[in-house]
């Protein structure tokens, strides 16, 4: 080989510019977990997807909760719940994040399970009740863990008793004992004053004592 | 954390709603951790059984489920919106045409026009007739370009959907 044939050091050399990452979408969902709610909202609203997502997946256990103590039924809650974020999806440029994301959420879960709520008592209406029983069998039926069990042994029972209750008024009590919101948040999230707050809770809580009388006559044990 | 010994004794207070927001969340935080306060309780009233003391659990199956279910419910929206948007462009463009055509018309100078030099006949291009053969669609409404292509229009005029089909018989082999 001649030496006109020789590469030259920087010939021989390979092209190795150094790489940089221009985006992943893995790093972007831990870098998206560890913001604000507020913040994620922000992010969505300007089309983030992955930011959306992680809302979604970090309020999914607070939105079906509530939906599912308003609505009394696993399914529909869930069904709720999508309906939710969803609506939140569409809401987001009216969010102002000087506010809290978390009662605007609240707001938002809690006028959708309480529409949900009032549609289901019409349809129960109409269809007699045979709704609801097919339902109860359906949720009988499912293989339940001990817990939950108990867990929807309890639910069905405040199901059951809270029927009385007007959608407001079951909304109050849920907020206050399951989700242990206070009184101001409560007024907050359901567009009122703190004082009908505080009625709503006095009549929910009179009403369910009566209604778990008359069901559950031994299950309420007077206070001496 | 409060210990149990002070529990009992404020539980009626609990029930009622009538403790200062701290000592409620202290009381509260104690029952999450404790099954027998938690069942003293609900004997104390039965209206403690409702209240909820830990974070609701949500299955990662069932937290996935409910996302997808948004996803597929997101994906609907983004293409109406899409397609809502498409709409008022059109219209927009129609309005534009339509005010030109009235400008054009206003801005005319009215009266009698000089005679223009006419064509000797075999100069004249004659307009392409449309092509309306068996290839045109049905409910097709077939319009004549200058270049001679047809193009076909469903729902001339109309909403969605519109679907324009274009024959250019010039690109015949």
């Amino acid at each position: 080989m001649s030496d006109k044939d020789d590469p030259t050091p920087d010939e021989a050399a390979p092209y190795n510019p150094p790489m940089e990452l221009v985006y992943s979408q893995s790093r972007h969902r831990q870098e998206s977990a560890e913001l604000t709610d507020s913040d994620l909202a922000v992010l969505a609203r300007g089309g983030d997807s992955v930011a959306f997502e992680t809302l979604v997946l970090r309020k999914t256990p607070a939105v079906v909760s509530v939906a599912r103590r308003i609505v009394g039924d696993a399914e529909d809650a869930r069904d709720v719940a999508q309906m939710v974020f969803v609506r939140v999806w569409g809401e987001l440029h009216r969010y102002d994040e000087t506010y809290s994301f978390n009662t605007w959420l609240y707001r938002i879960a809690t006028n959708l399970s309480i529409d949900f709520l009032r549609s289901a008592r019409s349809r129960a209406r109409a269809h007699g009740g045979t709704l609801h029983l097919v339902r109860r069998r359906e949720e009988l039926s499912g293989d339940e863990t001990e817990r939950a069990a108990e867990e929807g042994q309890m639910a069905r029972l405040f199901a059951d008793a809270s029927r009385h209750l007007s959608a407001k008024q079951k909304a109050a009590f849920v907020l206050r004992e399951m989700e242990d919101k206070d009184t101001a948040e409560i007024a907050e999230i359901l567009g009122c004053g703190e004082s009908t707050v505080r009625n709503h809770l006095f009549n929910a809580r009179r009403a369910l004592r009566r209604e778990i009388e008359r069901l559950y006559p031994g299950f309420l044990r007077r206070r001496s | 954390m409060a210990d149990c010994r002070g529990i009992a004794s404020r539980l009626p207070a609990l029930a009622e709603d009538s403790l200062p927001e701290a000592e409620r969340r202290e009381i509260r935080g104690h029952l999450a951790s404790c099954a027998e306060c938690r069942r003293a309780a609900v004997e104390s009233d039965a209206l403690l059984a409702f209240s909820r003391f830990g974070p609701e659990e949500v299955s990662e199956a069932e937290a996935a489920r409910i996302l997808d279910g948004v996803r597929h419910a997101v994906s609907l929206r983004r293409s109406e919106a899409r397609l809502k948007g498409r709409a008022p462009a059109r219209s927009l463009g129609k309005v534009a045409a339509a005010a030109a055509a009235l400008a054009a018309v206003l801005l005319l100078p009215a009266g009698p026009r000089p005679a223009q030099p006419q064509a000797p006949a075999s100069a004249q291009i004659a307009a392409p007739e449309p092509v309306v053969g068996p290839i045109a669609p049905a409910g097709a409404m077939p319009a004549a370009t200058d270049s001679g292509a047809t193009v076909y229009d469903w729902n001339p005029g109309g909403d969605e959907p519109r679907v324009v089909w274009i024959v250019d018989r010039s690109l015949d082999i």
